[in-house]
Formats: structure tokens, sequence, C-alpha cells
């Protein structure tokens, strides 16, 4: 049973939030708000979630290489820690099979999710200075485990997740109730009604295979608009869910559409895997261009690489094959061009692109570009795409 | 007091595209399967 994929976690999610208000009006004296999180993610995992050892397995590995790492040895370079935490999803990820008898080694350790709790566990390891306190185990696994963003986010940060904990039962009230409502119904409405009228209306009627131009239009367009809908229906739909239970999942889309730039692009679509990936590669990957000194004389071209690696790996993210990696790299050639364009637009003082057109018309210019840019990259990424 | 009420109607619009989209895409009798894409969850479930 995935979260928001059918009738029966809906049913198991509104037990949830009854079983919330229950611990806050009659057993807040024994069981402390954190561990009321703890408990509803624990009975999802272990009774409705596919493969819960795994998670389980993940979560202890986890938590022991980020306690001995940053706790007790402090190792101040981040990078065998990372590499380590990433092993499990770089093997599930990878197309190199590890056939150890009796079971694939690849098989055994992949489960649904596992992508996003990676996120979460480098998130945590990377925010963390070297000799830190050891983080709580419990609001660890809380963390990595939360019902309503365990299996595709929005990615939280521990930091922001503890503070919501140390809330306590104060949050489970009426005006939380009914923002998480309000932000259910419209995730409904996103994912099961406009998604899917977009699925079986426009996308049933044009065949991926089509090589018609008309056909590949109507594809691109379409699914652009669908994997909005989709993922910002569910993204709603975590964000209310956790509101319900007291805790703030953080937005996830604001408005895509309007973009006008590769980089507003990213703070309104997936915001808090753009956020992530700045914060985590693209940051910390500058910095060390920076600090090179064969560098140092060409500050556009430390940028523009530092771009084109993240999106990339964004792309191999998604998995090892050609339509996501060439996806990122169009992400990453989008961001590359218009960095380099803001920056020579800076040098020469002037817009050398739109020249003195008025405000309002390069705003409208910007996000119609933006937008079929956007829709080129994301149809590329679906693999309905004839050519690949 | 207009704003109260255009926040009502709103509310009252959205449930009801909802709850007439709900019904009507969902109800047994209509299910089509042919070219669907994958859901981001179905996307993410396939990978492992």
């Amino acid at each position: 049973m995935l979260p928001f994929a059918s009738i029966d976690f809906f049913v198991f999610l509104t037990g949830t939030i009854i079983l919330m208000g229950g611990f806050r009006f009659l057993l807040r004296r024994w069981i402390p708000f954190p561990a009321a999180i703890l408990i509803l993610s624990l009975i999802y995992l272990l009774f409705f979630y596919p493969k819960p050892v795994h998670v389980l397995i993940l979560a202890g590995w986890a938590y022991l290489i980020t306690t001995l790492f940053i706790s007790v040895f402090r190792i101040r370079n981040k990078v065998p820690g990372i590499l380590l935490l990433l092993i499990p999803l770089l093997l599930v990820k990878s197309t190199i099979r590890f056939d150890t008898y009796p079971f694939a080694l690849n098989d055994v350790i992949s489960f649904a999710g596992l992508s996003y709790i990676s996120f979460r566990i480098i998130s945590l390891y990377m925010d963390l200075e070297p000799g830190a306190r050891p983080v709580n185990a419990f609001r660890y696994l809380s963390y990595l485990i939360f019902t309503p963003t365990i299996l595709i986010g929005p990615i939280d940060r521990y930091h922001h997740f503890s503070k919501d904990l140390d809330g306590g039962y104060s949050q489970v009230n009426a005006a939380g109730l009914k923002q998480g409502l309000d932000w259910m119904v419209y995730g409904l409405l996103y994912k099961f009604v406009i998604a899917e009228v977009i699925s079986r209306y426009w996308l049933d009627r044009f065949s991926p295979e089509s090589r018609a131009w008309l056909d590949m239009l109507m594809n691109m367009y379409g699914y652009y608009l669908y994997l909005f809908f989709d993922f910002a229906g569910y993204s709603y739909m975590a964000m209310g869910a956790g509101k319900m239970l007291g805790m703030a999942v953080p937005v996830n889309f604001h408005f895509p559409f309007l973009a006008r730039n590769p980089q507003d692009f990213w703070r309104r679509f997936h915001i808090t895997l753009g956020d992530w990936l700045k914060d985590y590669f693209f940051t910390p990957l500058y910095t060390s261009f920076t600090r090179q000194k064969r560098l140092k004389a060409y500050p556009l071209l430390r940028q523009n690489v530092a771009l084109f690696l993240t999106f990339l790996l964004m792309g191999c993210w998604n998995g090892f094959s050609g339509n996501f990696i060439l996806s990122g790299a169009l992400f990453g050639l989008y961001s590359m061009v218009h960095n380099s364009y803001v920056y020579y637009c800076r040098r020469r003082q002037r817009d050398l692109f739109f020249g003195n057109l008025p405000e309002r018309y390069v705003k409208l210019f910007s996000i119609i570009i933006m937008f079929n840019l956007a829709a080129f990259a994301i149809y590329i990424f679906s693999g309905r795409c004839p050519w690949l | 007091m207009n704003k109260h009420a255009g926040l009502v109607l709103r509310n009252l619009l959205v449930y009801l595209i909802l709850i007439t989209g709900l019904l009507l895409l969902w109800s047994p009798l209509n299910n089509t399967d042919q070219n669907q894409p994958a859901s981001t969850i179905q996307f993410v479930y396939q990978q492992f």
C-alpha cells in the first residue's frame, strides 16, 4: 500500500489522524508528540509499506555511519562518508549486477523510496559539523520514515523536522486540520482529476511512437502538464497529511509555468530537490572550484561547469538511462546559457536579447520561452520521444 | 463580507469539481488504460 496511491491508504490515513487526536487528548501525558509521530510512522512502515526491514536496515546503517564519522572520528572530509551512505542507492541504480548466489545483491537492497530516504540521509550528514553530538536515534528514524514523505518527498531538512517535533501537540489543532484538509482537497483534485483527465483524454489520443509533429507536440505539452498535476498533487497531499498530523511538510511546487528562466524554474518546480542540489552539490562543488588557482580567473566557467554537473547528476539520479541523462544535460545547458547571458548583460549594462523592450513584454516572452524549454526537457525525460 | 463569500464560493466550486471528477473518472464502468504514463508514484516504485 503506497502513500496516496489507493483508497486503502486514505482509509489508513484517516485512522492515523484519528489516532493522533487520541494521543493528543487522552494519552499526551504518557506519549509525547515525537513518540506519537514515530509510532504512527512505524505502524505504516511495518504493516503496510513494502520491504519494511530493508528500510530499517538502511536507517541503521546510515545512523551508524553518521554517528561514527561525525561524532566519534570527527572526520572533516565528508566525501568518504557520503560514498558509504550512498552505496545502497548506487548499487540499485547502477547497471552493474552483483549476481551473488542465491540472489542478486542489487535486488535485495532495493526498496521503493530509497532515493528520497538517501536524500534525507545525505542532507543531515552534510549539515552536521564534525564533532557534533550524535542526533537522537528515534528522531532520526522518524525523519527518515515519516509516512507522508517516505516515498517521494518533499525532501524535508532534519533541523526543520526536529523543530516541528519540539513544537509538540499544540500543532495538532483545528486550524492545522482545516489547512491540511484544504491542501488534501487540492492534491486530490490535481492528481486524481486533472492529471487523470490529461492522461486519459489527451495523452491517450496521441501515440508516443508516432513521429508526426503534431503527435510529438501534443505528447510534449500533455506530459509536462500531466507530470506537474500528478507530482504537485502528490506533494499537496503530503503537505496536507503532514499538517493534519502537526508537521509542516515543505512546499514543493509554486506556479512553475510562470518561471522566467531556468533558475526561477527550479525555485518553482520540485523546489525541495532544487534546494537540495544547490546546497549539497552545487555550492560545495563551486566552492572547491573557487579554491583552484587555475580557475581563479574564470568565474563564468566555474559557475557554468558546476551548474552543468549539478543538472547532469540530477539526470543520473533518475536512472542511468539515455533519456534521463539527456534531460538533465538539457536543463544544465539551459542554466549555462542563461547564466552566461546574465553575466554578459551585467558586463555590457544592457539586455543583449530583449534590448529596450518594456518590462511586461520581456516578462511575457521569458515565460513563454521557459515554458517551452522546460516542456521539451521533460518530454525527453518522459521516454515518450520516439527518437530516443 | 464579499471576500468571505468569494472564498466560500471558490471552495464549493473546488469540491464540486473534485467530487464530479472522482465519480466520473473512477467509477468501475469508466476505465481506459492505453498509453497512460506512469504516475510519479508508479515511476518511483517501478525502479525498485
